[in-house]
């Protein structure tokens, strides 16, 4: 899947807000892409116009195009959009407390895609939604399809949102906070299933997080978004040893170290910029810990720094040029 | 789920209780006086002095309730003077007119109600939306009277297309075979086609005028719980499995916007149920509202004391079955 030059804009009262503006994303097969930023700068955004879900009387979104399975998706008639959602690109949300319709059967949720997309039978259907559970790691598979979401906790309805999204065998999963409601504990069983089925199925995954630990067990390239831009992008081991972007630098250092070399967590001072009033050169030099003067007046590109890193300040700019 | 239902009646007797009594002590605090209007104004004080003495008028209150309570206990709801009938005769005559009635414009109102209220959710603040909204105002605002009026001028007398507004069947037809005294379904159980087209045609304009205030109600409440589920994580779900709208709207976003609904469905059933009272004069229709204007204007006290208990009762039962639809609908609710 390829994302060109994504663009976001919501209607809102006090103005028109950007909240994604010219995203890159190019997704493997088979592989995982982070996407990592602070909350705000444009994640879910991303994801939901990906998918086309945002609501259409707000938002508009363009794009130069976004590419899947050699078709431009956004070109496309709903009606055909639609074949594909849930079927071929399907998506896992932040909360799965409120993700799932409280009055309808588990089992019947996840059937309802099978049914549509594939064309099954009722009760074709409901053997695979229970094989899907089985595979999801859910205990008594057969009885907890006749339940209702109330009955679960919140691990075990991540785990129907998993199996729901893979009742098709999409080619492409976006998981939007997968793991952000979740105990720590649930986390990792969470990230582990996720990454069993993208080893047996092949899927490609675009993760969006918050936690740069989770981007480093799970993915092969990552993506740091700012004030709903990339500033900079690169496989994971590069990112981590070599980060060239002040903003990620912050990032890595807020992590906590596991060797405990780090005596505090630092933070990054200041907030993301409000989207209706976004600061004229670089998006982040309010924040910048080695803001220049020229930092406040030119727009910085997203400059290649070769074998897939690129990154968007002033100094890697002038650096590559 | 059983020791649930026989819980709440357990729990309603003390209600009904109350109600009984505050039913009586107003029909024996108002104005009038019985004796005198079954004697006649003109009758000698001696007379009616007789007839209150032998009606146990001229008994102390607490004697008269303790008498009233006695009989009700043996399912005795007295005797309406001015019909000549047992109130529970009476009853079983005119209530289902009056049920029948409530029925048909129940089903009109959720009929209109639901879509209207779905469609000016889903496209809000456009013409439909707009439009609904005015006439949800006017449909509320509009009195009884003056609609029925206005559609008996229309549809009766300058269209011709409804008959006369007289009761529930023409006068040279034969009611259908009394089986539930539902004239739409006992013609339908008996195959008698021409007393359904009758009943039909009868009905209809008489439940569209007591129908409209709750499609205005019920409208305005599915357009506002649709609109705050529209917006839920559970109905994005439904879009990004790629279902289509129709199936993610009327699915998985109404079933969940109808729970808050039933509730004023409940309230209004129980509410035309209770007779109503101008539509029914009206029209001539022989419910049970009628009857107790009747009563009132007399001042019959047994039908009019025997209606306010069955009311209340019915009340109760409707409440009771709308909790129990609630369970039927979202698994979330259990019953102990
Ligand atoms: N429906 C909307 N109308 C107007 N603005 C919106 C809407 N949805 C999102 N935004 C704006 O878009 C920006 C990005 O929001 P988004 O939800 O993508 O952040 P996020 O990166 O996913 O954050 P989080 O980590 O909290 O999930 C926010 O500033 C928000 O105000
Ligand atoms: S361009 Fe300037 S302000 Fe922006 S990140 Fe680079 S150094 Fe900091
Ligand atoms: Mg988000």
């Amino acid at each position: 899947m390829k994302v060109l030059d994504l663009k976001t804009e919501f209607q809102t009262p006090a103005g028109v807000v950007r909240a994604v503006d010219g995203i890159n994303l190019t997704l493997y097969p088979g592989e995982t892409l982070g996407i990592v930023g602070e909350s705000g700068c444009g994640k879910s955004v991303t994801s939901l116009s990906i998918m086309g879900l945002l609501p259409k009387g707000q938002s508009r979104v363009s794009a130069q195009e976004i590419k899947f399975d050699g078709k431009n998706v956004l070109a496309m008639p709903e009606s055909q959009m639609r074949q594909i959602r849930g079927n071929q690109m399907a998506m896992i949300f932040q909360e799965p407390m409120t993700s799932l319709n409280p009055v309808f059967k588990i089992g019947n949720q996840i059937a309802e895609a099978l049914q549509f997309h594939l064309k099954m039978k009722k009760t074709e259907a409901w053997k695979k939604v229970v094989e899907l559970l089985r595979l999801v790691g859910i205990p008594r598979p057969e009885a907890i399809a006749k339940e209702y979401p109330h009955e679960l906790s919140g691990g075990m309805r991540q785990r129907v949102m998993i199996a729901m999204a893979m009742a098709c065998n999409p080619s492409v999963l976006i998981a939007d906070e997968p793991t952000t409601a979740l105990d720590v504990t649930i986390q990792a069983q969470i990230l582990n299933l996720m990454r069993k089925l993208q080893a047996e199925k092949g899927t490609a995954i675009l993760l969006i997080t918050h936690d740069l630990g989770v981007v480093a067990e799970m993915c092969k390239g990552v993506v740091v978004m700012y004030a709903g831009q990339i500033v900079e992008e690169a496989e994971v081991k590069e990112l981590f040893n070599n980060p060239k972007h002040p903003y990620t630098k912050g990032l890595l250092a807020s992590l906590p170290r596991l060797d405990g070399s780090q005596d505090r967590l630092e933070s990054i001072p200041g907030q993301v910029p409000n989207p209706l009033n976004i600061p004229k050169g670089c998006r982040f030099a309010p924040r910048c810990a080695i803001k220049m003067d020229r930092c406040d007046q030119l727009k910085p590109e997203l400059a290649d720094l070769g074998h897939r890193h690129y990154c968007r300040c002033l100094l890697c700019q002038e650096e590559d040029s | 789920m059983i020791r649930y239902v026989l819980k709440r009646l357990l729990y309603a007797i003390p209600g009904v209780l109350g109600i009984i009594l505050i039913t009586f002590i107003l029909s024996r605090v108002l104005p009038g006086d019985p004796a005198v209007m079954i004697a006649g104004e003109q009758a000698p004080p001696d007379v009616i002095e007789n007839i209150r003495i032998s009606m146990g008028l001229k008994d102390p209150l607490y004697l008269q309730f303790f008498h009233y309570i006695r009989q009700l206990g043996s399912g005795n709801l007295g005797t309406a003077w001015h019909t000549g009938h047992l109130v529970a005769q009476d009853f079983a005559t005119r209530f289902p007119a009056t049920l029948e009635l409530t029925l048909v414009s129940m089903f009109i109102a959720v009929c209109f109600a639901i879509p209207v209220g779905v469609i000016s959710a889903t496209r809000k603040n456009s013409a439909v939306d707009h439009v609904s909204r005015v006439l949800s105002l006017l449909g509320a605002a509009i009195p009884i009277f003056w609609l029925g009026l206005v559609l008996i001028y229309i549809f009766y007398a300058k269209l011709g297309w409804s008959p006369a507004p007289m009761g529930r069947i023409g006068q040279d037809i034969n009611p259908p075979t009394h089986l539930t005294g539902l004239y739409i379904l006992d013609s339908l159980l008996t195959g008698d086609m021409v007393a359904l087209k009758e009943s039909i045609s009868h009905i209809i304009l008489p439940a569209i005028c007591l129908s409209t205030g709750t499609i205005a109600i019920v409208a305005r409440m599915v357009r506002s719980s649709m609109l705050e589920v529209i917006g839920l994580d559970y109905v994005r779900t439904a879009r990004a499995k790629g279902l289509p709208e129709r199936i993610v709207i009327y699915k998985h976003a109404l079933v969940n916007a109808l729970i808050p609904t039933l509730t004023i469905l409940g309230l209004q059933f129980g509410y035309l149920i209770g007779g109503a009272v101008i539509t029914e004069t009206i029209f001539s229709w022989p419910g049970v509202g009628s009857y107790i204007t009747e009563s009132i204007l007399a001042t019959d006290y047994a039908p009019i004391q025997g209606f306010t208990l069955v009311s209340a009762i019915l009340y109760m039962l409707i409440n009771l079955s709308v909790d129990l639809i609630y369970g039927l609908i979202d698994p979330r609710i259990r019953y102990e």
